[in-house]
């Protein structure tokens, strides 16, 4: 599992799931909860959806503005605790 | 010791004179002694229940993550020792007379059990409970500088109402030296003049228009009188908060502290989302990151169908109803909560069935239609919010038992007409300090000009009370 791997199974989840529009553009600095188009309740499915693909638990209040507001920045995050994991 | 008083002022003003002649670490042990001081002066028996909290949790934090792996049951013995005290304090009002009343009473007893709610409690337990959740996920270390973890506790700025600080990011700031530049002063200046403004100029003017039984007795007045008296409390509640919680940032930014901001022009929110990141957001995060989102990724685990009704309904209502709880003990506040649940709930029903379209995106009537959609809901839900269930009912029923117009009071209108021309000058912008990117002539006329009016409102009437003190 390796970054751009990451980044294409998000945009694909989002893409489908949550805008509903599988063929959008959707760049990986593109910003998703600043400029609304997921929100709160949205990004509770982006969570468990992170938990069943890659099998990696990230914490609530991590999943915020600063630090998930975009597909690279989640997967940095997805990759961050999967480290963390891999060190418990 | 009051916050509108220039003793409250001076007394802040000397500590951060003796605070900068120290390097780091007795800095921190000085906003301790001074924040404790200051507690000291609402009550020493407040200080005492909040330093056997300090001391709890500082040591049960460390008892968290002993051994290999955390253990579940040492988590939920520290959040239930953390809610007990809250209820224990909080609602010793609600349950203490029928204790009394069960147990035959008597004065030993009831001198047992007449409790007062120490100041700020229920921001402290919040903050508690995130801290030892997060040292239990493994996010956080548990601290092990009882200096800094009791002045997380004790941080005077923040500890009567806020803003609801994270361990996380308060504890890093406390280990790192302290930045104050030009910049700092003039953003920290700026939140505290305009935090004053709100409070003293814009709060106390509109809360002297309210008629004082307006919320008593409504059958005293008729639809348009009561619908003007809900949107003025509206505004007054809002400056009133948010004025303290900018007072107490700008005080904050001169000892080198940022505080969490905890409003952004609330009135222009486009849904009901939103709002929740604009009034009291310190409180909202909270509630998204240890009850909203746990319940719904649970939720999710079970049936990944977004659209289930359970998906859609618990996480948002217990969410609401906890906040409901976290205000008061009482049916009008838990039916409050479960109110701004229900629309909630109604707000996110659309985009179950077709993608959302984000807020900057769609056309400018649908926006402003939003913003009239969520100030109505949250005028029909601070009914309840201020009024006990009997009367609240009432004053619904009168709202609809419509009388002729009658005109708004001129101080309401420019009370009003100052909070949002504030509102409008921030939001443009999406800048808190707009004023800093002005001309320094029209930066001066300003200062003077809102300097002048805390003046003479101070000297005209003596300052309300700060509501959320009262949580």
């Amino acid at each position: 599992m390796n970054r751009a791997e990451i980044i294409d199974e998000l945009r694909d989840f989002i893409r489908t799931e949550l805008l509903g529009e599988p063929d959008a553009e959707l760049g990986v600095d593109e910003p998703l909860i600043t400029s609304g188009r997921i929100d709160s309740f949205s990004i509770a499915q982006v969570a468990v959806f992170v938990e069943t693909a890659f099998g990696v638990y990230v914490p609530d209040n991590e999943l915020v503005v600063d630090n998930a507001d975009t597909l690279a920045q989640m997967a940095d995050l997805v990759l961050r605790y999967a480290a963390d994991a891999a060190t418990d | 010791m009051q916050i509108t008083t220039f003793q409250f002022l001076f007394y802040w003003l000397l500590v951060l004179a003796v605070y900068y002649l120290l390097p780091r670490r007795p800095q921190n042990v000085l906003l301790l002694a001074a924040s404790v001081l200051f507690y000291g002066t609402w009550s020493w028996r407040f200080v005492g229940v909040l330093g056997i909290l300090t001391l709890a949790n500082f040591f049960w934090a460390r008892f968290l993550r002993k051994g290999r792996a955390p253990i579940p049951w040492r988590l939920w013995l520290g959040i239930g020792g953390n809610v007990g005290s809250l209820v224990l304090f909080k609602y010793a009002d609600f349950f203490v007379p029928e204790l009394l009343h069960l147990l035959g009473g008597g004065p030993t007893l009831e001198w047992v059990l007449k409790i007062v709610l120490p100041v700020g409690l229920s921001y402290r337990i919040l903050e508690n409970i995130s801290y030892l959740v997060d040292v239990y996920r493994g996010q956080i270390p548990a601290s092990r500088n009882l200096v800094d973890f009791s002045l997380f506790s004790f941080y005077a700025l923040k500890l009567l109402s806020g803003p609801i600080e994270r361990a996380r990011s308060f504890l890093n700031r406390l280990a790192e030296p302290r930045l104050v530049d030009n910049d700092v002063v003039a953003r920290s200046f700026t939140l505290l003049v305009i935090g004053a403004f709100r409070k003293l100029v814009i709060a106390d003017t509109l809360a002297g228009v309210i008629p004082p039984l307006m919320f008593e007795s409504p059958s005293a007045y008729g639809s348009w009188e009561l619908v003007m008296g809900l949107l003025i409390y509206g505004f007054m509640l809002y400056n009133n908060f948010a004025g303290y919680t900018d007072m107490m940032r700008g005080l904050s930014g001169f000892f080198g502290l940022p505080l969490s901001s905890n409003f952004f022009c609330p009135f222009f929110s486009r849904n009901m989302t939103e709002i929740w990141t604009r009034w009291h957001t310190t409180l909202g995060l909270w509630l998204r990151d240890y009850i909203y989102m746990p319940l719904s990724r649970a939720f999710l685990r079970r049936n990944p169908n977004p659209r289930r009704w359970a998906n859609v309904v618990v996480p948002p209502m217990a969410a609401m109803l906890v906040s409901g709880l976290w205000h008061g003990l009482s049916w009008n506040l838990v039916c409050w909560g479960g109110l701004i649940g229900f629309f909630l709930v109604i707000s996110r029903l659309p985009s179950l069935w077709r993608p959302l379209v984000p807020p900057d995106r769609q056309p400018m009537w649908r926006q402003l239609l939003g913003m009239g959609a969520v100030a109505v809901a949250m005028a029909l839900s601070l009914v309840l919010f201020i009024m006990d269930f009997n009367t609240a009912a009432y004053f619904y029923e009168r709202l609809f038992f419509w009388t002729k117009w009658v005109a708004p009071p001129p101080l309401a209108v420019f009370g009003v007409a100052l909070s949002l021309g504030l509102d409008i000058c921030q939001y443009v912008r999406r800048d808190e300090v707009i004023f800093l990117r002005w001309p320094r002539w029209l930066q001066a006329a300003l200062l003077a000009a809102a300097l002048l009016a805390i003046f003479l409102a101070t000297r005209l009437k003596p300052a309300e009370p700060f509501i959320y003190q009262g949580f």
